[in-house]
């Protein structure tokens, strides 16, 4: 069994560092540049600067911390690639770093550990690995430690060195939007950083990795829905361009919401799933008694993705008597 | 050794040899062919070509630049227009009856403004244009430009200009000149090679010793040419030799790529036109699909070439297939070209069709 395992990491190793000896086998002869390594490490380019501007603001832990979720993601990965005799993925590298900057930077590390092993095992690998997952399993790990550990969230978002701009709100206060965009604001990780994820998500739909059309139909539907909220139910939600740009709301659009497993795949029903998104975010920072919504609301999307697409795929290609003919 | 092209919507196209302002051409170094065995496949081409139109109701010419290898018009026309003017004429004194339609891309558009400094030939012809987005080439995409159906005479009145000259006269049939693409070439130059001469004769004195994968035509829809004892026929334009043999590279996925080229516009490559470097490397490993929807994005007839795939896979009923518009794909292979995961999809398609049809 060990040895299997040190075979594993062998393999791992030589396959993230060695490559292209599969040649086509017909045509097309050639074949585009990127692969899915590049792919997945071009998310993590991405997310970056906005990774070493949480290290300056909350500490070398952040970096503890993601070097906590890489070792227990890798884990549960590397026994399930032990199992099922595949390769590991490097997916896990890429929802590790989403879930460390998902979280607050004083979390205990036991709490981060389980919520990483939770969401690789039930979210990811229970499904059959990268590609086969219904929800973002980064999401169903903070979602299970969220739910399980409300009291440890609670201290982990005290210890802040003030009140998260939703909370701030709540209480009758708020930033300004240079202080919400330029890293005046606190919150989880990644959170700290709004401007730098911008940039990184505006890269990744540039470069096609992330398609434009989620972040931009969430971040749209979800201005004009706060909007039109508060027409008819003024004081539940803050101003809409406030909202837009407190809590989760961009890291989520452009990170979590474009996971390409678990969003829908046309280009007609990443709208919808992008209205979707900002519809359960708005009922949820309304409506719940949890501040922040993007987590349940882009995992509810999740389990709608496949209804969007078939929807889209009746509009598009219609049952007709003729093809029984 | 590189060659010069551009990038198109996902894959090359080829501009002409680096270095080399003006088309360089090559002797044939190999045997000559029987002349009565050269001019049976001579008459079989023309006889072919005449019939076609004969039993047409129109004629379409069409010259496009979207595949990844067009030629430049200079090096088949270098005295200017005046074959084409001349082709164009006697095609239209031979089939009064038949309207005639010239669709050209809008490359080829300037590339003609320039062999017809004059303006281009007006009288009895209709103009009509079409964008040079790969994979416009294939008749099967442009036929809805023209309105015209895949079925039907219609169908038969198709010309490229290299067959409009050849059937008015106004080209040498004798000969051919191929283009010598691809670092396996001793040297990137145009042979000017003998119809029916065996191809290997002539093609191997310009090959580098090593394991090459020959390909006629273009990098994306080519045939590979696995005997080199076959004969040049009319048609042959291009040939590469492309790298081939598991040679690994070391973190290929981080390399910047400024001689690789990508649909995602994650490399450098795009700032650097020009010379790009083509092996038949899959450049990653086939994986399972995740569903970037890159296939669907690229694919020029609207298709969900990843629906179709999964299709194709678990053998779905005709009437699924027929319902998500399998007859519609045009193999341009542009869904396999840039999949992350290195699924084959284009030829799983086209088995899937087949079996469809029978």
């Amino acid at each position: 069994m060990m040895r299997r395992i040190i075979d594993k990491i062998g393999n791992t190793w030589y396959g993230i560092s060695r490559g292209g000896a599969e040649l086509s086998g017909g045509a097309p002869h050639i074949r585009d540049s990127v692969d899915i390594k590049r792919y997945m490490f071009s998310v993590i380019l991405a997310l970056l600067p906005a990774l070493i501007h949480a290290g300056f603001v909350f500490g070398s832990r952040v970096y503890l911390m993601l070097l906590i979720s890489y070792l227990s993601g890798g884990l549960v990965e590397l026994l399930f690639a032990v199992y099922r005799k595949q390769p590991v993925e490097e997916g896990f590298l890429v929802s590790g770093l989403v879930y460390t900057l998902s979280l607050p930077a004083s979390l205990p590390l036991p709490i981060t550990a389980l919520g990483v092993i939770f969401g690789t095992f039930f979210g990811k690998e229970l499904f059959g690995g990268t590609g086969r997952n219904v929800f973002n399993p980064a999401l169903v790990g903070r979602m299970f430690i969220t739910l399980s550990f409300p009291s440890s969230f609670a201290e982990a978002y005290d210890a802040l060195s003030g009140a998260t701009p939703l909370s701030a709100w709540g209480d009758g206060q708020l930033y300004s939007m240079g202080e919400l965009l330029f890293a005046g604001a606190p919150g989880a990780v990644g959170e700290v950083s709004r401007i730098l994820l911008l940039f990184g998500g505006l890269w990744l739909c540039l470069s096609r990795v992330a398609d434009w059309k989620i972040p931009l139909s969430y971040l749209v539907s979800f201005y004009l829905l706060s909007l039109l909220h508060s027409l008819f139910a003024p004081g539940l939600l803050p101003p809409p361009l406030y909202s837009l740009a407190s809590g989760g709301l961009i890291f989520g659009a452009f990170f979590m919401a474009t996971d390409p497993v678990t969003s829908p795949e046309c280009g007609s029903s990443r709208i919808f799933y992008g209205i979707s998104c900002a519809l359960f975010t708005l009922l949820f920072r309304a409506y719940s008694s949890y501040p922040e919504g993007v987590m349940f609301a882009v995992v509810l999307s999740n389990a709608l993705a496949p209804l969007f697409d078939q929807l889209v795929y009746a509009l598009r290609y219609p049952l007709s008597r003729e093809l029984d003919t | 050794m590189y060659w010069k092209h551009c990038a198109f919507s996902g894959g090359y196209r080829f501009t002409g040899f680096a270095n080399q302002p003006e088309p360089r051409f090559l002797p044939w170094p190999g045997e000559s062919p029987d002349p009565a065995k050269r001019d049976r496949v001579i008459d079989e081409v023309l006889e072919g070509l005449d019939a076609r139109i004969r039993d047409s109701r129109e004629i379409l010419i069409y010259s496009i630049e979207s595949g990844p290898f067009p030629r430049p018009l200079e090096v088949d026309f270098p005295d200017g227009g005046v074959r084409i003017e001349n082709a164009l004429n006697t095609l239209k004194n031979r089939y009064p009856r038949h309207p005639i339609r010239l669709l050209l891309g809008k490359r080829r558009r300037r590339a003609f403004s320039r062999l017809f400094p004059g303006g281009l030939p007006r009288e009895g012809i209709d103009y009509l244009s079409i964008d040079d987005r790969y994979p416009a080439h294939l008749p099967e995409l442009f036929r809805g430009v023209c309105g015209l159906k895949p079925e039907g005479d219609l169908w038969d009145g198709l010309l490229s200009l290299d067959e409009l000259t050849a059937l008015c006269g106004e080209r040498d049939l004798r000969w051919v000149s191929i283009a010598l693409c691809g670092q396996g070439f001793l040297d990137n130059a145009y042979v000017k090679a003998p119809i029916g001469a065996s191809l290997g004769s002539g093609i191997a004195h310009y090959l580098k010793e090593g394991g090459w994968r020959i390909v006629a035509g273009d990098p994306i829809c080519g045939e590979p040419v696995t005997d080199l004892s076959l004969a040049v026929s009319p048609g042959l334009r291009c040939l590469l030799a492309l790298e081939e043999g598991p040679r690994e590279e070391s973190f290929p996925w981080a390399h910047p790529g400024g001689e690789r080229d990508s649909w995602f516009r994650l490399l450098f490559s795009s700032l650097r036109p020009g010379k790009k470097l083509m092996k038949t490397n899959l450049r990653g490993e086939e994986r399972a699909c995740f569903s970037c929807g890159a296939c669907i994005a690229a694919c020029p007839v609207s298709l969900v070439p990843k629906l179709l795939y999964r299709l194709a896979l678990k053998e779905g009923s005709r009437e699924e297939l027929k319902r998500f518009r399998i007859d519609d794909c045009i193999s341009c292979n542009l869904c396999t070209y840039l999949c992350p995961a290195k699924i084959d999809l284009a030829s799983e398609i086209a088995k899937a069709r087949g079996r469809n049809l029978r």
